[in-house]
């Protein structure tokens, strides 16, 4: 069920009509949100709830095993069994046509032929999103930031709540699980918000990101495409802004269909075009992956404990990581790769000049912000394209021209994509230390409601694009 | 806030719908994946009906009438049209060929989607398959909700999608008018052509490098009879249709794929299936078409019905 369907409305409506029935218990409220992500997941694909389930007994039980544990031992192998379980479902559904595809080709490179049978298996949506969340629980009651929690439905509803369940934000279960505690309600203001968001994040997704960029993008990266150097670097400023108001937009609703529930979810993107530099960057885009990755993969490895080089190896392993985690190629990896190198060489220069941050002097803050957006687009090529012989074209045609000067793109898309570009990053820029809340409180209510006006009039004569969300896939 | 929100948004759609109205638009359903998919669905269901499903390019779409088919056939068959426009017939065959289909497939044998190298038209019905391939559990009820506001409301149209008018305005110097392409929920698309200014036409030429060479041809042809013959193995029919196209484009067409050297030879490759051309029967070689290759929709009707007497006395 997508954000931007009429099903997931009607579904809302219903979800919301139960959570604020009066005379139900706070208990049975939990239930029916609970029983409601389930089905929000089944619309999909039924059996995969199983893997939910899974995931939620497993943890549960690993973790008041790894509590109880009277040696550390103890203590490891369940975390290893937690471990085990996610990452195995997440590796054999995600990773494994991919890894057995590299091991045939690996074994063709020693002459050895080997075929073998058709896997053909599905991927189940949100898989990496869930099992990066529910690890973290096992993992903060192995290290000991938490308790294990007490009540069963409490942890389910954590694991499977229906508004970040497939494609984040990635909750950490000591933010979430106490606020399950206290019956959440959301106040008036507090559900004009969340319905606010909504309605911002449907915009961003129908409107920008569906109606006006990606048909832009799907013609520059049409496998076998030759693109002019205009159509290259349109198509990738224009898919720039296609998943940032794609994934973005999804946050954006996720987090407002929580707060229309009473329930608060972190802050996933900010601003990440306004960034300077890449470790800014990655403070302000997909948030909650880079923290889980910063906090259970990059501290785990060493962190910057280590020394210099041991420090750079850490970032460049959680930024390959971090690239496979979006889906099962070598694009990805590359991707990965590249962001990898930009935050070692952003540390060496800081290193060599003993700077600890990018100086303050406008100038130069604005040229570091243009490189590191020119960067972070270089890197989008990887993401975006379907294998490597269209990034290479892609990026080929971006850096040194291409054969071609015939722009497949006209006038039209031309100018969208540079409005929306120059739009995006314009307010990027203008709210790069403040939040939309603060942001929208300035201004008059009578604005607020023409925006939100034109927002509204525009997802409805948009609605025909019907695309689903990016991250679905990962 | 939010009361002045809603007060302007409905103000906007209704003056919009209003407006539009009186430009002459009409509600009408989106000829798109989700209205494949929700027919292809009914494939898939249980049905003691013989289905008869129609696949091939805009000009199966807009030149044979499902309802008229249908009558010609009678209640003990259902057809279902699997056409699409822009598309290429040959992924749905490859798609029924893999499944347990065992009914009728009449596929609009289209020289350019047929025998020539039209990967944008692969794509764009491929496109459809994937949509139908990955659709969630609640996909037909999303659909079928969409429908009815699509029949209900002239602001869901596409063209009257601010982009749409913005790029009419600026080519035409014109607000959006009704559509000469009216689609039906049964998928069938009405041309009509009196609305469509014909004059200015250039000449009709195929750039010869969408012929396939001469191994590629045979592989193509080998491939579609291995479709066929997976079809009717399972007791299913296969039909060709060659639709009808004249004036300089039936030239071009003949020019470019003979029909000595191409349609007559995957006939005599695939004696399993049945055919038709447009030129062998006295009824549909009357027809012509305005653009030189699709049936204005007071032509096709008729045709229609010759066509599913043909289907009716071949079964």
């Amino acid at each position: 069920m997508l954000f931007n369907s009429l099903t997931f409305l009607g579904f809302l409506a219903v979800v919301l009509a139960l959570h604020y029935a009066p005379g139900l218990s706070w208990r049975v409220r939990k239930f029916n949100l609970l029983v409601a992500s389930y089905l929000f997941y089944a619309a999909w694909n039924p059996p995969f709830v199983i893997l939910l389930w899974i995931s939620t007994v497993v943890d549960w039980f690993a973790s008041r095993g790894i509590a109880n544990a009277k040696t550390t031992g103890g203590k490891r192998a369940l975390l290893l069994v937690s471990l085990g379980t996610n990452l195995g479902l997440l590796g054999y559904y995600k990773y494994g046509e991919f890894l057995l595809n590299n091991f045939v080709i690996a074994m063709e490179s020693v002459g050895f032929a080997y075929q073998p049978p058709e896997l053909d298996i599905i991927l189940p949506v949100g898989i990496s999103f869930y099992t990066f969340q529910t690890l973290s629980y096992t993992l903060d009651v192995y290290r000991g930031d938490g308790e294990p929690w007490e009540s069963p439905l409490d942890f389910a509803l954590f694991v499977t709540f229906f508004p970040q369940l497939v494609a984040g934000p990635i909750v950490r279960a000591f933010d979430f699980l106490p606020q399950c505690s206290e019956r959440a309600a959301a106040s008036l203001r507090q559900f004009g918000w969340g319905l606010l968001l909504l309605i911002v994040g449907l915009f961003e997704k129908i409107v920008i990101a569906d109606a006006f960029l990606a048909p832009v993008v799907d013609r520059v990266y049409l496998p076998g495409n030759a693109p002019s150097f205009v159509d290259a670097w349109l198509g990738t400023f224009a898919f720039a802004g296609q998943i940032f108001c794609d994934f973005a937009g999804y946050s954006t609703c996720a987090i407002g269909v929580a707060m229309c529930l009473g329930f608060s979810l972190p802050d996933n993107f900010r601003y990440p075009y306004a960034s300077v530099g890449f470790s800014d960057f990655w403070r302000r885009w997909h948030i909650s992956l880079s923290a889980w990755l910063r906090d259970y993969l990059y501290i785990s490895l060493g962190g910057n404990r280590s020394g210099t080089v041991r420090t750079y190896v850490n970032l460049m392993l959680t930024m390959l990581i971090g690239g496979l985690w979006h889906g099962a190629s070598w694009v990805f990896v590359v991707w990965g790769a590249l962001h990898g190198i930009y935050l070692v060489l952003e540390r060496v220069v800081q290193h060599l000049s003993k700077a600890v941050s990018w100086p303050s002097w406008v100038p130069l803050r604005l040229l570091a912000g243009i490189a590191t957006y020119l960067l972070v687009c270089i890197a989008w090529v990887f993401f975006r394209a379907p294998d490597f012989a269209t990034a290479f074209n892609i990026l080929g045609a971006m850096l040194w021209g291409a054969n071609t000067t015939t722009n497949a793109i006209g006038l039209r898309d031309v100018l969208s994509v540079a409005v929306i570009t120059i739009g995006i990053n314009a307010v990027h820029a203008a709210l790069r230390d403040t939040t939309l809340e603060d942001a929208t409180a300035r201004l008059p209510w009578w604005v607020v409601s023409i925006v939100i006006s034109a927002m509204l009039v525009s997802i409805l004569v948009f609605s025909g694009s019907d695309r689903a969300f990016i991250y679905f896939q990962f | 806030m939010w009361i002045l929100a809603a007060a302007v948004t409905l103000t906007a759609l209704v003056a919009a719908e209003i407006g539009f109205r009186a430009l002459g638009l009409e509600p009408m359903v989106q000829d798109d994946p989700r209205l494949w998919t929700l027919w292809r669905d009914r494939l898939d269901a249980p049905s003691d009906k013989q289905r008869v499903v129609l696949i091939g390019t805009s000009r199966m779409q807009l030149g044979v009438d499902p309802a008229v088919v249908q009558e010609q056939l009678g209640p003990d068959f259902e057809v279902i049209n699997l056409s699409t426009n822009g598309g290429s017939p040959l992924p749905v065959l490859r798609q029924l060929a893999n499944s347990s289909f065992d009914g009728t497939v009449v596929c609009g044998l289209h020289p350019r989607a047929i025998f020539g190298e039209m990967p944008k038209w692969e794509r764009k019905t491929q496109g459809y398959l994937d949509f139908h391939q990955h659709k969630g559990r609640l996909d037909g009820l999303e659909t079928e909700t969409r429908l009815f506001f699509q029949q209900q409301l002239v602001i869901m149209l596409p063209d009257v999608m601010p982009t749409n008018v913005v790029a009419q305005l600026l080519k035409k110097r014109e607000l959006p008018s009704r559509s000469y392409i009216s689609s039906r929920l049964d998928r069938f698309l009405g041309a009509d052509y009196t609305m469509v200014d014909l004059t200015d036409r250039g000449p009709v030429e195929f750039p010869p490098d969408l012929l396939l060479p001469a191994p590629q041809l045979t592989e193509r042809i080998t491939s579609i009879e291995r479709a066929a013959q997976a079809i009717t193995g399972r007791g299913g029919k296969v039909v060709f249709v060659r639709m009808v196209s004249s004036g300089a484009t039936v030239a071009a067409e003949e020019k470019l794929m003979p029909r000595a050297t191409h349609y007559e030879r995957m006939k005599a490759q695939l004696d399993e299936a049945r055919f038709f051309h447009f030129a062998d029967d006295p009824v549909l070689s009357q027809f012509s078409c305005p653009d030189g290759g699709h049936l204005d929709q007071r032509d096709s009707a008729e045709y229609s019905r010759r066509l599913g007497e043909l289907l009716r006395e071949n079964r």
